[in-house]
């Protein structure tokens, strides 16, 4: 999805995020396209969520390092870019809203629950884009009817309380895009929601990509999601990237391990189909972040493991297959890739 | 109100026409209003039966499955077990009964005692049916084996455990009630993936091998699908459909259940086009309880909610319009 000649929205490298002796995440290495949707999927503990709060300065008290940088979309864009990490707070606050927005599971945590709905994007507008007065309210009104709010009007005298759980993650997003950013990070954003509604929501957020050209971090610990809404697909482990891949690929035929052992677990519709009802499963637990050897990490867990090299030797993240000029790449983390096969 | 003749004689577990109603007062000066948290449910499970019952939030899904347990009074309607009205029988009188039915719900350390050892918490259902000394030890021990767990943890705080672990003792105590029916109210639904496949397994271990009965309560359609012989579909309070899972998947016979199934992602269905858009607004208080929203609503349906009726072999859907031909997310068979 990576427009001709535009870089990455988003660069990041070898982001580690610990608390004091306690190392959370490392070694993280991934880009964003400008307007693409990428999905971080893995289980609680992998790191996903930390991930991103560190990238938005929004983890106070983690010792995090590497780089993550925000480029200006488009052939004209910034070469340098913005380094986000360990970037003062007063010249971060800017950043948020504008050139990159974040939403959450509940939406509440991201409202004020005693203000009207109008107030508050009347607030983000005048931060943002300068709009004050008759503007504002005009431009407010239309962020409403964009994120599909029927009485964009009646909304806006509304405080959050009156609405349903749907209808304020709508407020939200149209809070977190009313200053046009070129990145989203989305944690959970749909995992409260019912079905009918997260279906709605996510086309939502399709269509804005669609519209604004706005690329999506979009963080779930559930496949299926992922698998509806993604272009490219990033598997966290206990903290580090194992695979990588093209959301077509990874569906198709995921290469490391882990990622197999997670799409065998998930309960998907062609099982039912076929009445094989039985999940796969992977023996043991994700390892606490004290207990990460030096080899695998999943290595403990998986049915390929060889002593040597996989419990020795942590596995590079590499290509799985020479990526074609220009193509999409699929990395995996592995010793034994060309062993396994597809 | 009554369906077909259930292919089971007597089933385990029989709901007849079970309503809830709640008196909702909107404001101080108005006239508090019935709501209908569930509206003449009628089902039933067979011995050995998974039944899913699936349905978003306030569906009702959860007030059936409490009904069922008789930890909610129904306000109208009947419970049978084996046989056996047990809707009016007194707290006393149901007590040797409640080992036959256990409960599994979506927080198991909301109902493990944080205060007690795994040993005492497996202790008390033991005693209960009479079981003591070196007997509930291996009893014990055997159960634990059962759901996955080893002897080490019996000197344990349920604190120490990881969530998954948690509900795998939860259901060991449920299991060591000698129980004939488990109703799982979002069981799996706070558990990682890898831990929700090893427990959805387990469920179904535990079927085969006790001929167990389970009513799986949940939101999400794959898990419920995957475990469930029948699902049962909720919406606003009432029981749309009930079938055979494949079939209810390949050919839903009710216009909710299809909204539903076109809901569940996957890949590829985003780019298909929406579902018409319907508004949320109040269906008329005697019409069909999807007819606000349904893109196939008939005056008809305006006008009255019609009764589950058959429509297939072991499947039923509340629906006039059985012209529909809607469609469902796996292919179709003939």
């Amino acid at each position: 999805m990576t427009a001709p000649g535009g870089g990455p929205v988003l660069r990041v490298r070898k982001l580690g995020v610990s608390f004091g002796q306690t190392s959370l995440v490392d070694g993280l290495n991934f880009d964003v396209g400008r307007g693409e949707i990428v999905a971080l999927v893995g289980e609680s503990g992998s790191g996903k969520s930390v991930s991103s709060l560190a990238i938005l300065g929004l983890l106070p008290g983690a010792d995090i390092s590497g780089s993550a940088v925000l480029h200006a979309p488009g052939p004209a864009g910034d070469r340098d870019g913005i380094e986000l990490l360990g970037r003062p707070e007063r010249l971060l606050r800017p950043l948020r809203g504008k050139r990159v927005s974040m939403i959450f599971q509940d939406p509440m945590s991201s409202l004020n629950p005693i203000r009207t709905i109008g107030a508050q994007l009347r607030e983000i507008l005048a931060l943002h884009a300068g709009l004050d007065g008759r503007a504002a309210e005009r431009r407010a009104v239309d962020l409403l009817a964009q994120v599909g709010i029927v009485d964009p009007q009646g909304c806006m005298r509304l405080i959050p309380q009156r609405l349903s759980g749907g209808m304020r993650q709508r407020v939200v997003i149209a809070l977190a895009i009313a200053g046009g950013p070129d990145l989203l990070i989305a944690d959970e954003p749909t995992t409260a929601l019912d079905v009918t509604i997260q279906a709605q929501v996510l086309r939502l957020l399709l269509d804005l990509r669609a519209d604004m050209g706005m690329a999506m971090v979009f963080i779930t610990h559930n496949l299926a999601v992922a698998s509806a809404i993604a272009d490219r697909v990033v598997v966290l482990y206990a903290g580090q990237i194992v695979e990588d891949a093209p959301a077509a690929a990874f569906f198709a035929a995921p290469r490391m391990p882990y990622s197999r052992g997670l799409l065998a677990a998930a309960p998907g519709l062609d099982r039912i189909a076929s009445g094989a009802r039985r999940l796969g499963t992977l023996p043991g637990q994700v390892p606490p972040p004290d207990e990460r050897g030096a080899g695998c990490r999943f290595a403990p867990r998986c049915a390929w493991m060889m002593p040597d090299p996989c419990a020795r030797r942590m596995p590079a993240l590499e290509h799985v297959a020479p990526a074609g000029p220009g193509g999409p790449p699929h990395l995996a983390r592995c010793a034994r890739l060309e062993e396994i096969g597809e | 109100m009554t369906g077909p003749v259930p292919p089971d004689p007597v089933p385990l577990l029989s709901l007849r026409g079970l309503s809830k109603t709640y008196l909702r007062r909107d404001g101080l000066l108005t006239r508090p209003r019935a709501v209908a948290a569930a509206r003449d449910v009628t089902l039933d499970i067979a011995r050995g039966e998974v039944l899913g019952i699936v349905g978003e939030s306030g569906s009702g899904k959860s007030t059936v499955g409490r009904m069922a347990m008789r930890l909610l009074e129904p306000t109208a309607g009947a419970v049978h077990l084996d046989g056996a009205d047990i809707t009016h029988l007194s707290e006393q009188a149901l007590r040797p009964l409640r080992h036959k039915m256990q409960m599994i719900f979506q927080d198991p350390s909301a109902s493990l005692n944080p205060r007690q050892s795994i040993r005492q918490i497996l202790t008390t259902p033991l005693r209960l049916r009479g079981v003591a000394g070196a007997d509930a030890t291996q009893e014990m021990l055997e159960t634990l084996a059962l759901v996955g767990l080893g002897p080490d943890v019996l000197g344990r705080a349920p604190s120490t455990f990881s969530g998954g672990q948690r509900q795998r003792l939860s259901i060991a105590r449920a299991l060591l009630m000698k129980p004939e029916l488990i109703v799982a109210d979002e069981a799996v639904s706070a558990l990682d993936v890898c831990v929700q496949a090893q427990i959805v397994n387990l469920f179904r271990h535990l079927r085969d091998r006790f001929n167990l009965s389970i009513l799986f309560i949940g939101h999400d359609l794959a898990v419920v699908g995957v475990i469930s012989d029948r699902i049962a579909v909720m919406y606003r309070g009432t029981l749309v459909e009930i079938a055979p899972t494949e079939q209810l998947f390949r050919r839903p016979r009710h216009p909710y259940t299809a909204r539903l199934l076109s809901a569940e992602p996957r890949r590829g269905v985003l780019s298909a086009p929406a579902p018409p858009a319907t508004p949320a607004g109040q269906h008329a208080p005697d019409g069909c309880v999807f007819s606000a929203r349904c893109p196939h609503a008939a005056d008809a349906c305006r006008t009255r909610q019609p009764a589950l009726a058959p429509v297939a072999p072991g499947h039923r859907a509340a629906c006039i319009r059985t012209d529909l031909d809607l469609e469902g997310i796996l292919p179709h068979s003939n």
